[in-house]
């Protein structure tokens, strides 16, 4: 297809579905689809959660889905019968989240794919760089710094749109890992996933703070 | 601008994962994983992550080269073609064609492989036609012929995650098959057992119910060990056994009268263990056995395998989903060229050069007369390059240069050669040897098809323009029959080699590019084109009839530690690179995270001899001595050193041994080295 004639309707991923091109692939072969977007089609930026409740502080309307689904995580905490993920997290003692943790980072086999299929992965600030706190050729890479330092490389990027953990072989829940990141001010991280060395706290916390202005979404963290 | 996303098949391990290359106006851009595919499922590891980093590397070779006293001049094709031809011929008329030898390519596709073959039994006129198979699981291919008639992984990777039990021995998926080791811990997930057997600790023993840190080399020992626990706790599948095999009788004798504790003596396994192990899996409804480089890299590679299969027929694990013997093949293409009979002893679906029917059938089709003796294999013909009777070779996208054993040895009879040809991507280590090089195009420059570990054949669709005057490998052997003016070589694609392919090979009858490319995921056997592809293999039989069980006796490896060299050196990979290093060792992000070799050593050992993380030490064996970087671990057992194979600066070929091989397969004992280690100042 020709790019530079492209407008980004999306139309073409109605069109283009054909024998060759199977619906349910929605990331390898259309444009405008390269990133995958949740059921909501909401990047989770915030800024719309944050203007609608700037116009309407009583009854936001926009997709705030993100916000209200981590508030339910934590009030329901305690009570859900399926609950998600999070949720379990959230309900663990730290010993019980360590060994959490510590099983799935274990099963990484560093192969970058969190990184690559990220949309929004830039190059990582100096101060959070792999090779100033993660040994080279490790198989697991160290955990949990590996695992943190990649989730703060995208703090005032990352639109939750999920890539990391669908690509990510050994299925660790990355996603949730964002989540986590993006919506619990570091010092929560740091118990919510625990084990990090305070040298490395200190660097993330110092991060966190330098850009805190652009990362909306923590605003809205309970 | 052009953006167009073309699906291919990685080119890298035997896994085969399916990739997207991100093409903008000729130039790969990026790789992005495909989600609908079987096996890797939107997933891939870091080498296919990379799969696009080396195309378009300004060393590519991009015009002929031909050697001019002592230096690499361009020349154009027709020239490098028609002198080549015409040299390959005056050997032949001088010597013979058996003074010429062939190595074909597992990293080449189906086609180029068949075509390979067919050049050198058709036009040269030789069975002196083997590939790296041989160094890798050509104890496979001759062990599981022998028990059950067909040298192949007999199960399927996506059935992993539902078997009970997976006993994993001298492999290590996590860097050698990434995306199969991630199904594993799927199946770990969901409660299977997991037995891992290895001398080094090796990344998945992490997961590991049981873990049994064996001597290299002690394999048989082991695995009758279990098979004698097995019996004797009544957990043989006795049903199976005598309604699906023979050779029971001998097997039990030999079995009846091991001993646990001697058995402990010679692989250094406590007994416990031995017994847990053959418990566990034994009572297992389905079990599934791995393996890879370390049983097959012994000279008793073909028994090895073959105790492995006794093991399963024992429990019935054979012919049902989620069991088997599975052999986890290398390189992308392995299981292929062996299909298509790039091996000096059979045609392809692998029928005997000795049986004059099959040789008949070939003759008929191809329209000349084909040499009915065995060829020499890959270890074979550098020695009798080495010895002067062989006076010419071929060499497509292969190192042997680096990936051999005992390499002063392969380089000097490589140098002893009157002619040497090499068809690659790179001036590698061994085409700085040649006195021809023709540049050769990459998976992401050609179609054709790869074969995986688990049978399944899958389309390569070119992306991009080959680089330079670069052309795919299957046009350039068209050119080279056609320029000793042999028929049966005017092809102009690979889809139409394939036809030939499937005329004469049963197997793959069914495998159309038509169905390939309708996104249908074939695995052979695949006998006609409504055929859905055979998931598992040996369901109602064996191909030979019945399974056969094999007595086979403890052979010690060639080369025991003694004084002067008392430490075993065992080989392998890095997750971060590939084989010869050639390609990998291109990509800088692969560079970065491991720029060269290291040597793994017992943290016991190494205060013994004051060595520290970090110190350059010299390891020597009979044959040579290098030098590397040491890495203290504890994950590799006391008096074993582990060195990968990658880097030529710290060549561990330059140690191994050639001289002795495994009496079937002819495969070196790569895992077994006698050295000693000297810390450098
Ligand atoms: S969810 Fe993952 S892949 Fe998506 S933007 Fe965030 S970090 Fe990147
Ligand atoms: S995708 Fe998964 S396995 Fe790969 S580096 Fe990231 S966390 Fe590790
Ligand atoms: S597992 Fe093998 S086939 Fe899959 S991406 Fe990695 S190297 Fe390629």
């Amino acid at each position: 297809m020709d790019i530079e004639k492209c407008t980004g309707c999306g139309d073409c991923s109605g069109v283009l579905i054909n024998e060759y091109h199977k619906p349910k692939e929605k990331d390898g072969l259309l444009w405008v689809d390269r990133i995958h977007i949740d059921e909501a089609a909401c990047i989770h930026c915030g800024e719309c959660v944050r203007a609608c409740l700037s116009e309407n502080p009583e009854a936001p309307a926009m997709t705030n889905i993100s916000f209200n689904r981590i508030k339910e995580a934590l009030n329901e905490a305690a009570s859900v019968e399926n609950p998600s993920l999070l949720q379990e997290i959230l309900r663990m003692s730290v010993n019980e989240r360590m060994n959490f943790w510590e099983e799935q980072f274990k099963k990484c086999i560093k192969c970058y794919g969190c990184i690559e299929m990220c949309p929004v992965y830039l190059e990582p600030p100096e101060e959070l760089a792999f090779d100033r706190w993660v040994r080279k050729a490790e198989i697991p890479p160290q955990y949990p710094a590996f695992h943190l330092l990649r989730a703060y490389h995208v703090l005032d990027t990352c639109v939750l749109c999920g890539e990391c953990e669908s690509t990510c072989p050994v299925r660790i829940p990355l996603k949730t890992l964002q989540d986590i990141t993006q919506y619990f001010p570091p010092e929560r991280v740091f118990d919510l996933v625990p084990g990090l060395n305070d040298e490395l706290k200190n660097v993330i916390k110092n991060f966190a703070t330098k850009v805190r202005n652009q990362v909306r979404r923590m605003d809205y963290a309970v | 601008m052009r953006f167009d996303m073309i699906l291919t098949t990685c080119p890298f391990c035997g896994t085969g994962c399916n990739l997207y290359l991100e093409v903008v106006d000729n130039e790969i851009v990026g790789v992005s994983p495909a989600k609908e595919h079987p096996v890797s499922r939107g997933r891939l590891c870091v080498l296919g992550r990379n799969a696009h980093r080396f195309v378009s590397h300004p060393e590519r070779l991009k015009k002929p080269l031909k050697k001019v006293n002592g230096k690499f001049v361009e020349i154009n094709w027709n020239e490098a073609i028609k002198e080549i031809a015409s040299r390959l011929q005056h050997v032949k008329e001088s010597y013979g064609p058996d003074a010429i030898g062939i190595l074909s390519s597992a990293k080449c596709t189906n086609e180029e492989n068949y075509l390979m073959m067919k050049f050198a039994r058709a036009v040269i006129g030789t069975n002196n036609i083997d590939h790296c198979a041989r160094l890798c699981h050509s104890s496979t291919v001759s062990g599981l012929a022998a028990s059950f008639g067909a040298g192949a992984m007999t199960n399927s990777i996506p059935e992993i995650p539902d078997t009970d039990c997976m006993l994993i021995t001298g492999s290590n998926p996590t860097s050698q098959h990434p995306i199969i080791s991630a199904w594993m811990m799927e199946a770990k997930e969901r409660g299977a057992k997991l037995i891992v057997i290895d001398p080094r600790k090796v990344p998945i023993s992490q997961f590991a119910d049981l873990y049994l840190p064996i001597k290299p080399g002690t394999n048989i020992a082991l695995f009758n060990g279990i098979a004698k626990v097995i019996i004797d706790r009544n957990l043989a599948d006795m049903d199976f056994v005598s309604s699906r095999t023979e050779g029971f009788d001998e097997f039990i004798e030999k079995v009846r009268d091991f001993d646990l504790n001697t058995v402990s003596e010679v692989t250094g396994v406590d007994p416990k263990l031995i017994e847990e192990a053959a418990l566990m899996y034994g009572s297992s409804e389905k079990a599934m056995i791995f393996y890879a480089m370390g049983i097959t890299q012994h000279i008793s590679g073909t028994d090895n395998v073959r105790t492995i299969a006794n093991l399963a027929m024992l429990t019935g694990n054979v012919g049902r989903p989620s069991t088997g013997v599975n052999p986890l093949r290398g390189q992308n293409n392995v299981q292929g060229a062996c299909d298509m009979g790039a091996l000096p002893n059979v045609l392809t679906r692998y029928r005997p050069v000795t049986d004059e029917l099959a040789r008949k059938e070939f003759e008929a089709l191809w329209g000349v007369t084909l040499p009915p003796n065995v060829g020499l294999t890959l270890t074979e013909m550098t020695n009798a390059a080495y010895e002067g009777n062989l006076k010419a070779m071929l060499i497509m996208g292969e190192n042997p240069a680096v990936t051999d054993p005992n390499l002063n040895h392969v380089k000097a009879g490589l140098r002893n050669l009157e002619f040497l040809v090499v068809i690659d991507i790179f001036l590698t280590e061994t085409a700085q040897l040649a006195d021809f090089v023709l540049p050769a195009a990459t998976f992401a420059e050609k179609n054709g098809t790869f074969t995986n570990t688990d049978r399944r054949v899958q389309l390569v669709n070119k992306a991009v323009d080959p680089v330079g005057e670069a052309r795919a490998d299957w046009e350039i052997i068209c050119m080279l029959a056609n320029a000793m003016t042999s028929n049966g070589f005017d092809f102009s694609s690979p889809e139409e080699i394939m036809k030939e392919i499937r005329e004469v090979t049963p197997q793959y009858r069914g495998i159309t590019y038509e169905r390939l490319r309708k996104g249908e995921s074939l695995q052979w056997p695949c006998p006609d084109e409504t055929h859905p592809g055979t998931p598992y293999l040996h369901k109602d039989g064996f191909p030979r009839g019945k399974g056969k069980f094999f007595a086979v006796d403890h052979k010690e490896a060639h080369e025991l530690p003694d004084e002067n060299y008392p430490f075993i050196l065992t080989t392998g990979r890095v997750p971060f690179h590939w084989h010869s290093g050639s390609v990998t060792r291109r990509i800088e992000s692969l560079n970065k995270e491991v720029p060269t070799g290291t040597v793994d050593i017992n943290e016991e050992d190494a205060k013994i001899l004051g060595i520290h993380d970090g110190d350059v030490v010299s390891i020597s064996s009979r044959r040579g001595t290098i030098k590397v970087q040491a890495r203290i671990s504890k994950a590799i057992k006391k008096g074993i050193v582990f060195v990968p194979m990658h880097f030529v600066e710290c060549a561990v070929n330059e140690l191994t041994d050639n001289k002795y091989l495994d009496p079937i397969a002819k495969i070196p004992e790569l895992k077994v080295t006698a050295v000693n280690l000297r810390k450098e100042n």
